[in-house]
């Protein structure tokens, strides 16, 4: 027999308890799962976004919190490519808009001739060149959605816009976004000479010196604009990380219900079976060996619910990214990371909650329990 | 010798045990039968007064742990099998730490069973034994390591007459083929009349300790 045997066959003893403390832990890592995941899920949709467009550095209004509603002023992108280690620079004109199906999607308005419209790869149609049009390209999803083709029309906001391409870009958020010419997005929001961001593209975007140098210098320019890097603009975005917060606060909510859970189990265990833990003692086990077996039925069942926890929080992570209210928004990526988490946080809670009935059991004398008979 | 609150449950207790002996403790309920038990393997330490065993003094609850794995074994009178492990995975049980490789540990333990009687009844779990075949199977666990030392606490308390007198049999056997010295705690006069030393306590001191030809054999 293994040691590890042990621990199992513990377990297994009381098999409904052990198996509803497993379903608690379940649900505690697959809350965690679920919410912290659908808050990368968030930012990496951003991110992706940008590295797809070739966005090196992002200019946002300084102070910032909600950018949808700040705007800056579309003139500064002439002074703004002047600058030392700029390549090209491109105002665009975001806001959130309703289509005719209910369903939320960013709509964003990029300048005629912009380096943007170069990343944008199409299925159909083409890019027109006048720039005060209503006219805009469409992300393959969203045309599948809305059931429409190239020349087809779209209401947006009550105004007509005609299909004039369908794109393919891989970014969750870009293929679901719609792209019209800045002029008639300005028009559409009634923000004339205006831009909520500037894409800003360097010279040489993999020197980490060149980088901070051009920045260093837009900053310096500009005092009105926070310049970010496009990798980093989702983690410093305050609304993400108000999101964030709620998700990791909630989630260690549900994590600290799981350990409870694991600590009530084993504290029951422990006091069910302190005749074996003495007899234990009394055959020469030292106290080490006795704390290691319970914290080891704690491991194993918080493991065994995590595993299962992951699975459930990564299938509803997926039913939040097919919803059509959330589709346009997340990118679900499950790297090492979330498995080095979930068995982070099974680790944590299988010791932390085996740590005091370990303790208990390993502090009562055995020869007053072996009394007792 | 041994104080726990108010209750001086053993005073002025001086016993030698010799190598290969088989002792019985005799004593009413509350004599201090199980306390001198437990202080001779290190389960309580003495307020005053000392333990030697082989001619040491063991050093605190480590060295004394140590012991009991490797030089003493345990009967109950309750057996406390666990119940969830065979027979053969029970006696592995104080192995561990002892016995490194699982193999040899599993030939140990199924040797001893096979010495116990309990050659077909290995992998069956304690509810499925009987009283008889469980003390059985305790005291091969109570021999895994090759203890010099065996301590029973009421062997046979919990036995009908027939299955006490299998385990009696199989003490005395064990005592005299496997060479260790036996204590056995017991209100049972047929137990103790298979003993050649009687040691009787009352009121956690000691009355008598007598020598009894003839007995044992």
């Amino acid at each position: 027999m293994k040691f590890g045997i042990l621990p199992v066959r513990n377990i297994t003893r009381r098999p409904i308890r052990s198996a509803l403390t497993a379903a608690g832990i379940a649900v505690a890592i697959a809350s965690f799962v679920a919410l912290t995941g659908m808050s990368r899920a968030l930012e990496g949709a951003w991110v992706r976004s940008l590295v797809e467009r070739d966005t090196h550095l992002m200019g946002l209004r300084k102070g910032a919190v909600e950018i949808l509603t700040t705007t800056l002023d579309e003139n500064l992108t002439g002074p703004m490519k002047q600058v030392s280690g700029v390549k090209d620079v491109a105002g665009e004109l975001v806001d959130l808009v309703t289509l005719p199906t209910g369903q939320a999607v960013l709509m964003t308005g990029w300048p005629a001739g912009s380096f943007l419209w170069q990343t944008l790869p199409l299925r159909d149609g083409r890019v027109p060149a006048a720039d005060d049009e209503r006219w805009v390209v469409i992300g393959e999803p969203m045309a599948a959605h809305l059931g429409v083709g190239v020349g087809d029309t779209v209401s947006i906001r009550g105004a007509p816009f005609t299909v004039a391409a369908i794109s393919r870009p891989k970014a969750v958020l870009n293929r679901h976004a719609l792209v019209a010419p800045l002029r008639a997005m300005q028009r559409l929001l009634d923000r004339p000479g205006r831009v909520t961001v500037f894409n800003v593209r360097l010279e040489r975007p993999d020197d980490p010196a060149a980088v901070a140098g051009a920045r260093a210098q837009l900053s310096a320019m500009f005092p009105d604009v926070t310049f970010t890097e496009s990798g980093a603009v989702a983690q410093q975005n305050e609304i993400l990380g108000m999101l964030r917060a709620v998700a990791w606060g909630t989630s260690t909510i549900a994590l600290l219900m799981g350990l409870m859970a694991v600590l009530n189990t084993l504290l029951m265990a422990v006091t069910e079976r302190s005749r074996e833990i003495a007899l234990l003692s009394a055959m020469g086990w030292p106290q080490a060996r006795v704390l290691w077996l319970i914290l080891l039925e704690g491991l194993v069942l918080a493991l065994v619910g995590s595993g299962v926890g992951a699975a459930l929080g990564l299938g509803a992570l997926q039913g939040i990214s097919r919803h059509p209210s959330m589709r346009a928004f997340l990118e679900i990526q499950v790297g090492p990371r979330v498995i080095w988490e979930v068995v982070a946080a099974g680790v944590a809670l299988g010791g932390l909650g085996g740590l005091y009935p370990a303790w208990r059991a390993v502090r009562q004398p055995p020869a007053e329990v072996l009394q007792r008979e | 010798m041994f104080e726990a609150g108010l209750v001086k449950a053993l005073g002025d207790v001086t016993l030698t045990i010799g190598h290969q002996e088989l002792v019985a403790v005799l004593g009413a309920s509350g004599s201090g039968k199980s306390t001198l038990l437990h202080v001779l393997c290190g389960l309580l330490a003495p307020t005053s007064g000392r333990v030697v065993f082989e001619g040491m003094v063991p050093a605190g609850q480590r060295a004394w742990a140590r012991l009991r794995a490797t030089r003493i074994g345990f009967v109950f009178q309750s057996i406390h099998l666990l119940p969830t492990l065979t027979a053969l995975e029970n006696v592995q049980v104080p192995m561990f730490g002892v016995i490194t490789r699982e193999t040899d540990r599993i030939t140990r333990a199924a040797g001893l069973l096979e010495r116990v009687g309990l050659r077909d009844r290995m992998r069956h779990l304690p509810g499925q034994l009987s009283g008889g075949e469980r003390q059985r199977a305790a005291i091969a666990r109570s021999l895994a390591n090759t203890p010099t030392l065996v301590l029973a606490d009421e062997p046979t308390g919990n036995l009908d007459s027939a299955s006490a007198a299998g385990v009696l049999d199989l003490f005395t056997e064990l005592h005299a083929t496997e060479g260790v010295t036996l204590v056995v705690i017991t209100h049972d006069l047929d137990v103790a009349r298979r003993c050649r030393r009687l040691v009787r306590l009352a009121d956690g001191r000691l009355v008598s300790d007598t020598v009894v030809e003839g007995a044992g054999s």
